[in-house]
């Protein structure tokens, strides 16, 4: 593997700066899988993956990349998203005017990852059910540490959603015959418990005989009155709980992005 | 020995006197001539005390013999009393409670006085405002827009009974004095990196206080539908009458067989269920507030005995009675109306099919299936 770790040294600027550079050149030379923790891809496999990007470039003009970092928080962009829209918009990533492409970006330190598609075509291969369906094919083996499956698992998911939208049938979640069921289902539920509330408001008018449990129609306001009134606080009680930042969804910058950790 | 029913006749005429709700005047049904209440009640003044004092001693003698056909009356037999009209002659049979009917035989309005004598006399009457027609058509507006009544019981519907009658009320003045307790909360959230925070703070509330009431009636019949009375209030107490037995020609009417003590339970009840409410309401400013602990007493107040009108109406639909009242001061009409339930079933069907094909093609069952999937 043509080891990049020369290419990224702290502190911060000089990172950035050589970063943008070298990842610029590298992305000149058909580079599409960046390792900069020097120990995640054997060269072998870098090969391997970097040779399959390439095809799936030329088959199905859409930029296929992966981008290992050991810890995005040294760019000091806030969150792994945001240094991987930097990284692919600032390095050429993508093909074609709207710069379509799928990339993987991960940061070893604390186990990040960002799945992220760019580009009108890239958006219409990769739905967000299609990403699901990617992030489900590497995920596991991430969690299970065998990562060179999960970079394999990646490509070849990738790979086979290329195809079918190339073959005019993109994996949509509307394809999906469970998802079919329960769309039917829920809209009849939804649509029954509409029908009740309607059908309950109607027949109420015709039960008119109710009994009555207070007298607000005989109260003399003006001489009633609240002659004590106490508010004692006792004590107080806290509770914290970790809000669930896993596999948050979002788009920006003309980005999707599905992201979490693993 | 003296009648102890009176019929109000025509002072011109002798023709049956009946009380005209439109022009609040008793009106003779033969020559149309009219006298006031006040005019009536000076003209019938003695023959009522004879009657008064006749009740008194006929009661026992009136009442039913009823050795010979205890087997089919039993207990009804031993409430029914039997007067004779002092029209026809004919014999009166009705209820022990009844003050007011009209003999079966000549028709005449009837009045038995000795129903209404010293403490059993009403303080107030609230004179009928609303005719029989008007009651007939309130009916018919009552069916209308009610997409899930049965036609068949609005166009053969048949009124088998209408009935003016004077109900007895309670009606209950006095003040409730209420302590209450309640826990409540406020919550405060705030976050702490990937953490959220939520601060609850506890308070003990308590507050007191008292609610005055004017006159919640309570109906004082054993006949009337409690359900049926609550839900034709409030009445006007404006229109108060001192009483007369002048109001009642026309109509029938019942004396209380419910005491003030027994109908005090619902009216205590109203009342402090009301008293509740207003300390509850008072309770602001939290996120959560439930009750701990309610005290409430009610401190005896006035208790008048009046009696106020209702058109009683009864209809029949499949074998079944259908009942409506209404209020005769104010017109407000309840009754319970069929529902037409294989309607309804067809109705829901079809509103749910077309409905689950606008929420299946606009993605509103996909969006909730998206969160199973």
């Amino acid at each position: 593997m043509r080891s990049l770790k020369k290419l990224f040294i702290i502190p911060f600027a000089t990172i950035l700066l050589t970063a943008i550079m070298s990842m610029s050149v590298l992305a000149e030379d058909g580079i599409y899988v960046y390792d900069e923790t020097g120990y995640m891809i054997t060269d072998t496999e870098w090969y391997d993956l970097n040779a399959t990007a390439q095809r799936l470039r030329e088959t199905y003009e859409i930029g296929t990349y992966l981008v290992i970092l050991d810890d995005y928080e040294v760019w000091g962009m806030g969150d792994l998203e945001s240094v991987g829209q930097y990284i692919y918009n600032n390095n050429d990533f993508g093909i074609g005017e709207t710069k379509d492409g799928i990339m993987l970006i991960m940061s070893m330190a604390e186990r990040d990852y960002e799945l992220m598609v760019h580009g009108d075509y890239g958006l219409y291969v990769f739905s967000d059910y299609a990403m699901d369906n990617v992030e489900d094919a590497f995920l596991t083996c991430f969690r299970n540490d065998d990562f060179s499956k999960g970079f394999i698992e990646y490509f070849s998911k990738a790979e086979e959603l290329m195809h079918m939208a190339y073959n005019g049938q993109p994996l949509s979640i509307t394809t999906n015959g469970r998802y079919r069921v329960l769309s039917a289902v829920f809209s009849i539920v939804l649509a029954f418990l509409v029908s009740a509330l309607v059908v309950f408001i109607m027949t109420r008018g015709m039960v008119s005989v109710r009994k009555k449990v207070e007298a607000e129609d005989y109260v003399d306001r003006a001489n009633s009155r609240i002659s004590h009134r106490s508010d004692i606080f006792t004590h107080m009680t806290t509770t914290r709980h970790k809000i669930n930042t896993n596999n948050g969804s979002g788009s920006s910058g003309g980005f999707r992005s599905h992201g979490g950790k693993f | 020995m003296a009648s102890v029913v009176t019929n109000h006749k025509c002072i011109n005429c002798s023709g049956p006197l009946h009380f005209d709700e439109t022009i609040g005047k008793l009106k003779c049904d033969y020559c149309d001539s009219t006298f006031t209440v006040e005019e009536v009640e000076e003209f019938y003044k003695d023959k009522e005390l004879e009657a008064e004092e006749a009740f008194d001693e006929s009661k026992i003698q009136s009442e039913w013999d009823t050795s010979g056909i205890k087997n089919d009356w039993e207990n009804e037999g031993l409430k029914m009393t039997a007067y004779s009209c002092p029209s026809c002659g004919g014999e009166i049979v009705c209820d022990e409670n009844t003050a007011a009917t009209c003999c079966p035989y000549c028709g005449n309005p009837t009045v038995i006085p000795g129903q209404f004598k010293d403490d059993l006399k009403p303080d107030y009457i609230i004179p009928f405002k609303l005719t029989k027609e008007q009651a007939v058509e309130a009916l018919k507006k009552h069916y209308s827009g009610k997409f899930f009544l049965n036609r068949r019981f609005k166009d053969n519907n048949h009124i088998n009974e209408i009935q003016g009658l004077y109900v007895p009320f309670w009606l209950y003045s006095g003040v409730a004095h209420a302590d209450m307790s309640f826990h409540a909360t406020r919550v405060m959230r705030h976050r702490e990196g990937d953490y959220e925070v939520v601060n609850t703070s506890h308070y003990n509330i308590r507050r007191s206080g008292e609610l005055k009431f004017d006159d919640i009636p309570a109906d004082a019949s054993l006949k009337m539908d409690d359900d049926f009375m609550d839900s034709i209030e409030p009445f006007d107490y404006h229109d108060f009458k001192e009483f007369s037995t002048a109001y009642m020609p026309g109509f029938l009417a019942d004396r209380y067989d419910v005491s003030a003590e027994e109908c005090s339970k619902r009216a205590n009840l109203r009342a402090a269920n009301s008293t509740a409410s207003m300390l509850r309401d008072d309770v602001v400013g939290y996120a959560t507030v439930s009750e701990t602990g309610r005290n409430v007493n009610i401190s005896k107040g006035v208790v008048k005995y009046v009696m106020m009108p209702v058109w009683i109406l009864n209809t029949n639909y499949r074998d079944k009675n259908f009942q409506f009242m209404m209020n005769g001061q104010t017109g407000k009409l309840v009754g319970n109306l069929p529902i037409d339930w294989p309607k309804v079933a067809l109705f829901t069907v079809v509103l749910t099919a077309i409905l689950s094909c606008g929420a299946y093609f606009a993605g509103i069952g996909g969006a909730i299936a998206r969160l199973f999937i």
